[in-house]
Order: structure tokens, then C-alpha cells, then sequence
């Protein structure tokens, strides 16, 4: 018989646990290739959403100041030399509404007669747009999403007026209509004019250059044509941007899979030291009958490889699955809907070999024991004396792994790597990894004194058996401590995401709590909705209302990015908030605020910069570009990506021409509810398009939005419990069969069923708090480090705040799961037949 | 002896299996020992030896036919009640030892009573008791050593001091000596029979060594699942009367 059809035979016998480390396998290969697709996914969902819009075109042009620009800009673009077509059109964000609901999508008006010479749409019902046509073209997933058709209407409301569209076409999901994932609306032109009260303005043109011409030299001639009022933008930069938003996201996943295939490879680890040890007397006997050392090796080797194989084919399958699912979440937490799945070759090249790789590597040691075992095994079988040697040596390879890991989480992060930046995040993950590695090696050393110090007290309860528990952990100390190390890796996965989560939320918090001192919240769907300064006088007069302060936002080019200006009134603004200002004097910086060209600017946007109080930033404005010098930097999560100036409503007046306001903020007074004003604005201005919130619903989105942010996170660390659940359950169920015989002493001498079954549960129980409480420590650590690249990542200041409730639940959750896992096994060692179980070898 | 049967098995069957695959491994068996009494066990393989003792310790259940100890019945008895049976009135002595290699010596001694006690702890009389059996089976010096460290004879003293810890009303013995030479099976075996004749203990041994069987009173020699003969032990000349049993039931 050939060595590879005895391996096969040797799975087959033992079918269950063939397919928990077979599903083990999978679930790690299939975490990995589901964060592989899902990042690639996302990237090319960016990807469509720019080519899906920018269409041909080469580089959009825009202005500086919202509100958009006159149309005769579009004859100048189109005279530039180098143009071959310049195509105008107006883009705002807005909500549908629904008679339950409101969904945030983009307007879109374009001219119908030159769009599609740029533009590519897929008209699949109805028919494309005409030049004055007060209709409209849906994406027909967005129509069937909210059961629309050709014919049927949809509404808005923008500065107090409902408008109302027919639907005269439907999109494919190619070009137009994949645009911002399909939440888009497309109206002509002339309508979006009407609708926005634009008059004859524009928001942006889109150029295509003659062939054979310089994109670089003919935006510059463009941007020198149009002036300081207006910025020229390249694709590749925004496909840029986008890749450097999600460099965080994406290093999340990879680090999530990586944790995962690593549980899966204690799995694999476990299952085959079970194998060698329950073939040892058919492998002695193989020995006896003249199989050599190599051949025995090859024969564990060949079992591993068959569950490496079938593991990583069922993993593929399921990969794909998974990353449907995760790319839900994501979807979420970078708010675009992503549909389609990109499945990247080489991430399904890494799945395979990793998959592959893990399940060999981990084979190996159990395989190359299997080789070792004497032919004399066939006849008898003696206790097995550890070798404290390895033990040592193991220590040591442990201990520096550890100390490894733990040099590279004190190594500088972000910015302070200078030009290797962009290593920091995979840099520090590799620390984590390490730590978590060497701190895995480091178990079996533990878990002797550890075993024993959990159950003494245990004794007193459960007398005998807590004894045997423990000396049958201490045993096993290297399947005890593959176990223990499953539970320490999966609650220190929980720990660090949800420190991550619990730090950042805080911090949010805090801010929500100091710097946003309003009632009520009043704003447009997007920080590009304005309203006329007017309707500040309206809101004092709802009933309720005792103070009022206006915001407004433009988004403004720093030449190296943008960020938002927030433009407020110092003198009112402070009645309402409190910002937090972590460099310069107080008060000093709130009269400072109130001079021509001060500024405050977030700490992501100082950080970036390395600039603070004093220094000046150069900003586009409409009379080009201006210095203005920083009063102040504060905490402030709002922004884009943490980018903010904070300025003064003035200064928005004289450098960006805005006069309107995207916000007011409302103090209510005379024993007023926030939540009857905010409904008494909302139905005093039904068609305002006024999003109005009281406190509590405000901090309740705030909320809501970090949870988002890490949504996909928690689903990865489920899936690495779920193998390490598995590899739990495996461990003790080896256990039993190991002990066989011995719990048919234990049963003849006169045990109850219930004190073997207490024996098997008792180690569970240990092994778990073994686990549990190392992971405890382990996590806490890793949730500083994570916490504290993703301040210097980021900018943002975030506290380290370490999860306590969630530290005792998942401590108490390790313990239940762990001794649920043994449930079965329990029972299994209760109900062994004694008489069989003696003369079992 | 004017005293009853301390061990009575009465038509016991034992049957594996159904249909065509039905295997009799034990049909209709009765048999009685009496306090004090070391009984062999004899006969060719698969005659049924190892399948009587599991019924008579309570480690399987029978198909038909009673089982008393000390009077009280322990065929029907529930798992629970036949774990009780098993920790107070049954000693068990296997082949391979079956010691806890966790163990030493002298809590592998322990563990039938340190299982029946709550906390698990070691009284002072059970002290007095250990040094009693360690002197015993003259293992004094080894208390403290891990199966593992002990050679096999000495791992078998262990093990009858173990069986002997609860003072069982019998001790079961399944082919003592079978892993030992026949220096430590002397040795074992003498142990045994002073057990019997000096601490009063009943012991009931399967074996398939004459020269271990006539350490026993009296041997009972199986085939085919029933007892085909009884032979007492007296005098000199035992071996050869074994042998001749054996070689008549074609072992």
C-alpha cells in the first residue's frame, strides 16, 4: 500500500476531526483572502466612482468658494490652448425624501447635449435626458432599491421649496450610473440651475486635452487662465488621496487575517499532535514492521498535506462569501456602496500558499516526533518524561520574539519616521504580531506554576478531581499551552480593537461633550447646503430658542490637500462651545480669533504640518493665495479627515465671498425640551432640508459613526474566535482520548461519571482563566500601542482609555466558551466504557 | 466455613452484539467464593476469564444472571450505586498497572479514598494506613517516585496497594503478573496470598500461568463462556495437575 493512501485512510477513519481542522484551515484562508478581496474591492469601487464620473476627462476644474462660478469660465477652459472639450456641470449633495425616510444621494445636473461624448450611460429603461428636461435619470439599482420605475416621482426640498422629478430613464451599472455607488440622480443642466438657484452658474467643468497634448502643461494653462479663484484637479491625485484614506483600513484587515490564520495554525498544531499520538502503536507497528523514520514523517506530512489542500479549496469558496459579508461593513465605515467583488490573483495566490504553509509548518513538529517514536510503542506505551532542555531553549526563542515585538511598539510611529511614514502602521503591526507570538511560545512555561496557582482554590470545591485537573494540565503543558494561547490571542484581538474603539469613542466624546455646548442642531445634508444668513433671525423667533450662533463651512486647497474651514462668530461661539485648545493661552487665542487672517487648526492638520501657534499656513482664496497666521490648536474630530481651520465667519465673508450658513447652533431657554424645538423647526420649515437634532441625537450619531468605523473589526476577531473555539474543543476531546485508559482506572477505583466528567471541565476552566488572564495583559498592552499609532497616524489627540467592561465580559466570556467547549468531551470521558477503556492502548 | 459466600454470581450470560454478529462470551455461569479465599481464574483465550471479572467488579453489566457481594446485589444496580460498589467493596489489580503517571506512589495509593472524600485531603488515620501498605508491599522507600520512575514489579506492589487501601470485600486481579518476570510475579504473587491468608482479603486472579495459579486455593477453569472444572489446590504437585486441566481444554 503507498504511504499516500494510508495517510488518506488514517483521515478518513477519524471523519470529525479531520473536518474541525479542515474548517480551521478554511476559515483562516478564507479570512485572508475575504480582507485580500475586500481591500481591493474598495479600492476599485473608488476607482469606478472617479473613472465613472471624470469619464474621459483629463482634470476637473473648480472653484475655490462654494456656490459655484459664472459660465462664461466655460468659454475661457474652452479657448485654452490644448482643450480639445471642456463640459460643464453642477454637482450637490441633497436627500431624497420618502414619506418614512430621507436618503442622502448626489445631484448631478449635466448638459445633455455634449455629456455622453465624455460620460458613458448605460441607459437600460426609459431614455437619456433632453436639454431643458425638468426630469430625471436614476441608477436602476437605486430605483429598484426604493421600488421606483420610469414614470414614478422623487422629491426634494431645497431652500423651502419641495421639488419634484420624474423619473424619465434608468441607468445600467456601467459608467454614469456607477457613480458614488449608485447614489446618484442625473437632471439637465438648466433644471439643477433652476433647482440650486444658481442662475447660470456652474460647480465645475470637466476638460479633456487634444490628443498628444501635456495633461500637466494644459492644466497649468488653464489654472493660469482662471486664476487663484479656482483649482485644477488631476485624477491620479484624488485615486491618491483615496489609497492613503484607506492604508489604514486596509493594514486593519491584513493584520486580522494574519491573526487569523495564525489561530488556525495552533488548530493544525493541536490536531496532529492528537493524530501522532493516537496512531503512536499503528506507527510503532509500522516501525517494527521496517517503516523508517522519514517514511513515518511523510505519512503525518502527507495527512497535513491533504487538510492543507482541502482546507484551502473550501477556504477560497468561503473567502469569497466572507468578503460579500465584510464588504457590508465596509461599505459603512467608508460611506460608498460597494457591489462588486475584484478578487486580486495574488491575494488568492497568498490565501492558497499561506493556507498551504501554516498547515505544513505546524504538521511539522508533531510529524517530526512521529519519526522518533520507537518500534517498541507497538507493545508498550510509557509515560512521557518532558524534556526541560527544549523547554529552555524554547523559553529563551520566546523571550526574544517577545522583547521584539515589544522594541518595535515603542519604535516611533507616523510622522516621526519621516520619509518611512507609510511603514509605521505595518511596521508596529509586525511588533504586535511578534508580541503575540513570543508571548504564545512563553505559555507552555507558564502553564505549570499558572495551573496550579488557578487550582488550588478549586480544590477545596471539587476536592480530587481539581487535583488530577491540575496535574493532568501540567502534563500536557504543550497542548495545555497551545490551548491557553488560542484564548490569549482571541481576547487579546478583542481587547486591542475594542481599547481601539473605547479610547477613540472617549475621546469623541469628550469632545461632543466640551465643544458642543448646543441644544439644538441645525444643518443642511451636507457641509456644501447653505442657507441664506436670514434664517438665523428665523430660528430666534421659534418659541424655545434663547441664543443662536451661525457656522459656515467651505472647503479650501492648501496646495499640499484641503481641509474644511469652519467659519464661526468668536464672540457668540464661545457661548456655545468650549473648544479644546492644546497650544496657546485661552483667552488669548479667542481674541486673537477675532483679527483679520487668525486662525485655529485642528491637531491633525498641526501635526501634518509640524506648524503651531504662531506660524502662519498659506490658504487658496479667492484673491489667491493668502498667509494666515494660527491663534490656536485644538482637539476637534470634525473636519475632513481631522482637517480643519477654525476661522471667523468675517474672514469667510472677505477671502471666500460666503455670506451664507451651513449651520446654526441654538441654546433653548424659558424651560424649553431641546427635542420640542428641534420638532417645532422642523415642521415651522418643512422643505428647508434643515437635518435638525437635539443633543442626545447628536451624540447618538457621533456615536453611532465610531461603531461603524470599526464594525468590520469586530466581525474578523468573531471569526478568529470561532477557530480558536475549535481548537479549544479539539485540545480537550484529544485529552480525553489520550487519557483513555485512565479514566477507565479512575472508574473502576471507584469515580462517579460526574467526577470524571468534573476532571475534563475543571481543566477547561483553567486553561481558560490560564488563557483568559494572559490575554488580559497581553491585549491591554497591544490596545496602548494600537491606540497610540492611530494618534500618530491620524493626528487626532485620543486618551488611552483601556475597556474594563469589556476586559471582565470577554475574561468571563473566555471561561464560559472554553468550559462549553469541554461540555461534550466531558461527557464523553463520563460515559466511557470502562471495561473497553482499560484495555485500550 | 459455616459463613456464606462473601462472592456469588448465579447463571450469568454476557452476550455482545446482535443478529449474526452475536457473540457469547459468558453463558450461564454460576459460581461462589467464599471470604479468605484466593481463587484462580484459568482457561484458553477468549474462554471468557476477562469478561467474568469485569461482571463480577461491576466494570460491565451482565445480560442475565445476578451478582451478589456480601449479600446485596449488584447486578441492576445504577452507575452511580455500581461507582459506590466499586470504591468500597472491589479492588482492582490490572496487567499493565494502570497507575496515574501524574501520580506518585503513595496518592495513586490514595485515590479511592482521596475520590470518595470531599476535599480530597488525607486524614490521619488514612496515614497510619499507607505506612501500613507501603511496609507491606515493602515499597517504604518509593512512596514519593512517579510511575515512571518505578520498575514494573514495583509499579504492580503500587497497584495491590492500592486494591488493598479501601479493604475490599474481594480483589479482582486480571493476569497479575503478566508483564512481570517471573521473580517480580513471585514476588507479587506471595503478596497476594499473604494478603489473603494474613489481612483476610478474598482475591479472585485470571491467569494463564500455572505456576502462578497455584499460589491460588482453588482454580476454576473456563471454555467457551461456562466453567468446565474445579480443581482445589492442596498438597505438592499442583503445576502438573494444572497443565494436565489445561491441555484437556485444548489451551
Amino acid at each position: 500500500m503507498r504511504l499516500s493512501s494510508l495517510a488518506w485512510r488514517n483521515l478518513a477513519t477519524r471523519k470529525s476531526r479531520t473536518l474541525m481542522t479542515i474548517a480551521g484551515v478554511s476559515l483562516g484562508v478564507a479570512v485572508i483572502l475575504a480582507t485580500s478581496i475586500a481591500n481591493a474591492s474598495t479600492v476599485n469601487a473608488f476607482k469606478i466612482m472617479i473613472d465613472s464620473i471624470t469619464g474621459k476627462a483629463d482634470f476637473l476644474v473648480n472653484s475655490v468658494a462654494p456656490g459655484g462660478f459664472a459660465a462664461h469660465k466655460l468659454g475661457a477652459v474652452r479657448q485654452t490652448p490644448g482643450v480639445a472639450q471642456a463640459v460643464p456641470g453642477i454637482s450637490k449633495r441633497t436627500n431624497l425624501l420618502f414619506e418614512e425616510d430621507e436618503l442622502s444621494v448626489e445631484f448631478a445636473g449635466v448638459d445633455p447635449r455634449i455629456d455622453r461624448s465624455l460620460r458613458h450611460y448605460a441607459v437600460s429603461g426609459g431614455r437619456f435626458l433632453r436639454p431643458d428636461d425638468a426630469g430625471a435619470l436614476v441608477p436602476q439599482r437605486l430605483a429598484d432599491e426604493q421600488k421606483l420605475g420610469v414614470g414614478d416621482s422623487i422629491t426634494i426640498a431645497e431652500s423651502g421649496t419641495r421639488h419634484r422629478f420624474k423619473i424619465v430613464g434608468l441607468l445600467g451599472e456601467e459608467g454614469a450610473g456607477r457613480f458614488m455607488g449608485g447614489r446618484v440622480v442625473f437632471i439637465s443642466l438648466a433644471r439643477a440651475q433652476q433647482v440650486f438657484d444658481l442662475d447660470d452658474r456652474l460647480t465645475f467643468i470637466d476638460v479633456r486635452v487634444k490628443d498628444g497634448a501635456d495633461v500637466d502643461v494644459v492644466a497649468g494653462r488653464v489654472s493660469e487662465r482662471l486664476g487663484a479663484d479656482f483649482t485644477v484637479e488631476l485624477p491620479e491625485r484624488r485615486t491618491e488621496a483615496i489609497s492613503q484614506m484607506l492604508r489604514g483600513l486596509q493594514v486593519g484587515l491584513s493584520f486580522f487575517g494574519a491573526i487569523a490564520i495564525f489561530v488556525g495554525g495552533f488548530l493544525v498544531y493541536n490536531t496532529f499532535s492528537m493524530v501522532v499520538l493516537e496512531q503512536t502503536r499503528e506507527l510503532g507497528i509500522v516501525r517494527s514492521l521496517g517503516g523508517s523514520r522519514l517514511q513515518i514523517s511523510v505519512l503525518v506530512m502527507l495527512q497535513a498535506l491533504f487538510i492543507g489542500v482541502i482546507g484551502s479549496a473550501v477556504g477560497l469558496v468561503a473567502g469569497v462569501g466572507l468578503a460579500r459579508f465584510l464588504l457590508g461593513f465596509v461599505s459603512d465605515t467608508v460611506n460608498l456602496q460597494i457591489h462588486e467583488l475584484s478578487v486580486p490573483p495574488e491575494g488568492l495566490a497568498i490565501a492558497i500558499l499561506i493556507g498551504l504553509a501554516v498547515t505544513l509548518i505546524a504538521a511539522s513538529q508533531p510529524a517530526f516526533m512521529a519519526g522518533r517514536i520507537s518500534p517498541l510503542a507497538a507493545i508498550r506505551i510509557r509515560a512521557k518524561v518532558p524534556s526541560p532542555g527544549l523547554g529552555l531553549i524554547r523559553l529563551a526563542f520566546a523571550a526574544a520574539v517577545l522583547g521584539l515585538g515589544v522594541y518595535i511598539t515603542f519604535l516611533p510611529g507616523g510622522r516621526e519616521l519621516g520619509r518611512f511614514a507609510a511603514w509605521a502602521v505595518p511596521i508596529h503591526a509586525t511588533g504586535d504580531f511578534l508580541l503575540l507570538l513570543g508571548a504564545a511560545f512563553m505559555t507552555p512555561s507558564l502553564v505549570g506554576p499558572l495551573s496550579r496557582a488557578i487550582s488550588w482554590p478549586l480544590r477545596f470545591v471539587f476536592g480530587q478531581p481539581a487535583r488530577l485537573a491540575a496535574t493532568n494540565l501540567d502534563r500536557n503543558r504543550g497542548r495545555t499551552a497551545a490551548t491557553a494561547a488560542s484564548v490569549m490571542i482571541t481576547l487579546a484581538m478583542l481587547l486591542s480593537v475594542s481599547g481601539m474603539t473605547s479610547s477613540f469613542r472617549h475621546s469623541v466624546e469628550r469632545w461632543v461633550d466640551e465643544s458642543l455646548g448646543a441644544d439644538v442642531y441645525v444643518s443642511g445634508p451636507s457641509t456644501d447646503t447653505s442657507y441664506d444668513a436670514v434664517y438665523a433671525k428665523k430660528l430666534r423667533k421659534i418659541k424655545g430658542v434663547s441664543d443662536l450662533t451661525s457656522v459656515g463651512y467651505t472647503v479650501v486647497n492648501l496646495g499640499d490637500g484641503s481641509a474644511l474651514w469652519r467659519g464661526i462668530e468668536p464672540g457668540s461661539y464661545q457661548r456655545f462651545a468650549s473648544l479644546q485648545i492644546v497650544e496657546g493661552d485661552k483667552e488669548e487665542a479667542w481674541k486673537e480669533l477675532r483679527r483679520d487672517r487668525r486662525i485655529f487648526i485642528s491637531t491633525v492638520t498641526a501635526n501634518s504640518r509640524d506648524i503651531g501657534v504662531g506660524d502662519t499656513m498659506a490658504v487658496a482664496t479667492k484673491e489667491g493665495k493668502q498667509e494666515f497666521t494660527v491663534a490656536g490648536v485644538v482637539i476637534d474630530f470634525g473636519g475632513d479627515m481631522g482637517e480643519l481651520i477654525v476661522g471667523s465667519r468675517a474672514d469667510l465673508k472677505e477671502y471666500f465671498g460666503i455670506t451664507d450658513v451651513s449651520a446654526f447652533r441654538l441654546k433653548v431657554g424659558g424651560g424649553a425640551l431641546p427635542a420640542d424645538v428641534a420638532a417645532r423647526i422642523e415642521r415651522r420649515f418643512p422643505d428647508m432640508n434643515f437635518q435638525v437634532y437635539d443633543v442626545q441625537e447628536f451624540k447618538g450619531m457621533v456615536d453611532e459613526q465610531v461603531n461603524q468605523s470599526f464594525a468590520v473589526f469586530s466581525v474578523l476577531i468573531l471569526l478568529a474566535a470561532i477557530v480558536a473555539l475549535i481548537s479549544v474543543f479539539n485540545t480537550l476531546m484529544m485529552n480525553i482520548l489520550e487519557r483513555r485508559r485512565e479514566i477507565g482506572v479512575l472508574r473502576a477505583v471507584g469515580a462517579t461519571r460526574g467526577q470524571v466528567g468534573a476532571i475534563s471541565l475543571i481543566e477547561a476552566f483553567v486553561t481558560g482563566a490560564i488563557g483568559g488572564l494572559f490575554g488580559l495583559i497581553v491585549g491591554g498592552y497591544l490596545a496602548t500601542d494600537i491606540v497610540k499609532n492611530m494618534k500618530s497616524l491620524t493626528g487626532y489627540e485620543i486618551d488611552f482609555i483601556f475597556p474594563v467592561e469589556t476586559a471582565a465580559a470577554a475574561l468571563a466570556m473566555a471561561l464560559v466558551f472554553t468550559v462549553a467547549a469541554a461540555v461534550f468531551p466531558a461527557r464523553r470521558a463520563a460515559s466511557t466504557d470502562i471495561s473497553v477503556a482499560l484495555q485500550y492502548e | 466455613m459455616g459463613v456464606g459466600p462473601i462472592l456469588r454470581a448465579e447463571d450469568l450470560t454476557k452476550t455482545y452484539g446482535t443478529g449474526p454478529v452475536r457473540v457469547t462470551a459468558l453463558c450461564e455461569t454460576t459460581l461462589a467464593v467464599a471470604p479468605r479465599e484466593f481463587v484462580a481464574i484459568m482457561g484458553p483465550s477468549g474462554s471468557g476469564k476477562s469478561t467474568l471479572l469485569h461482571l463480577l467488579g461491576g466494570l460491565d453489566t451482565a445480560t442475565t444472571g445476578r451478582i451478589f457481594i456480601r449479600d446485596i446485589e449488584i447486578t441492576g444496580l445504577s452507575d452511580k450505586e455500581l461507582t459506590l460498589v466499586r470504591r468500597r467493596d472491589v479492588g482492582f489489580i490490572f496487567q499493565s498497572f494502570n497507575l496515574l503517571p501524574t501520580l506518585s506512589a503513595e496518592e495513586n495509593v490514595m485515590i479511592p479514598i482521596a475520590i470518595g472524600s470531599r476535599s480530597g485531603a488525607h486524614k490521619e488515620k488514612d496515614a497510619k494506613r499507607l505506612d501500613h501498605l507501603f511496609a507491606l508491599v515493602n515499597m517504604e522507600e518509593r512512596r514519593h517516585h512517579r510511575p515512571d520512575q518505578l520498575s514494573g514489579g514495583e509499579q504492580q506492589r503500587v497497584a495491590i496497594a492500592r486494591a488493598l487501601v479501601t479493604e475490599p470485600a474481594i480483589i479482582l486481579a486480571d493476569e497479575p503478573t503478566g508483564n512481570l518476570d517471573r521473580r517480580h510475579g513471585r514476588d507479587v504473587l506471595s503478596l497476594l496470598q499473604r494478603s489473603a491468608a494474613d489481612m483476610g482479603q478474598t482475591i479472585l486472579m485470571v491467569t494463564h500461568d500455572p505456576a502462578a495459579a497455584v499460589f491460588a486455593d482453588r482454580v476454576i477453569f473456563l471454555s467457551d463462556g461456562a466453567i468446565v472444572r474445579e480443581l482445589p489446590l492442596e498438597g505438592d504437585g499442583n503445576v502438573e495437575a494444572i497443565i494436565a486441566s489445561l491441555a484437556e481444554l485444548g489451551d
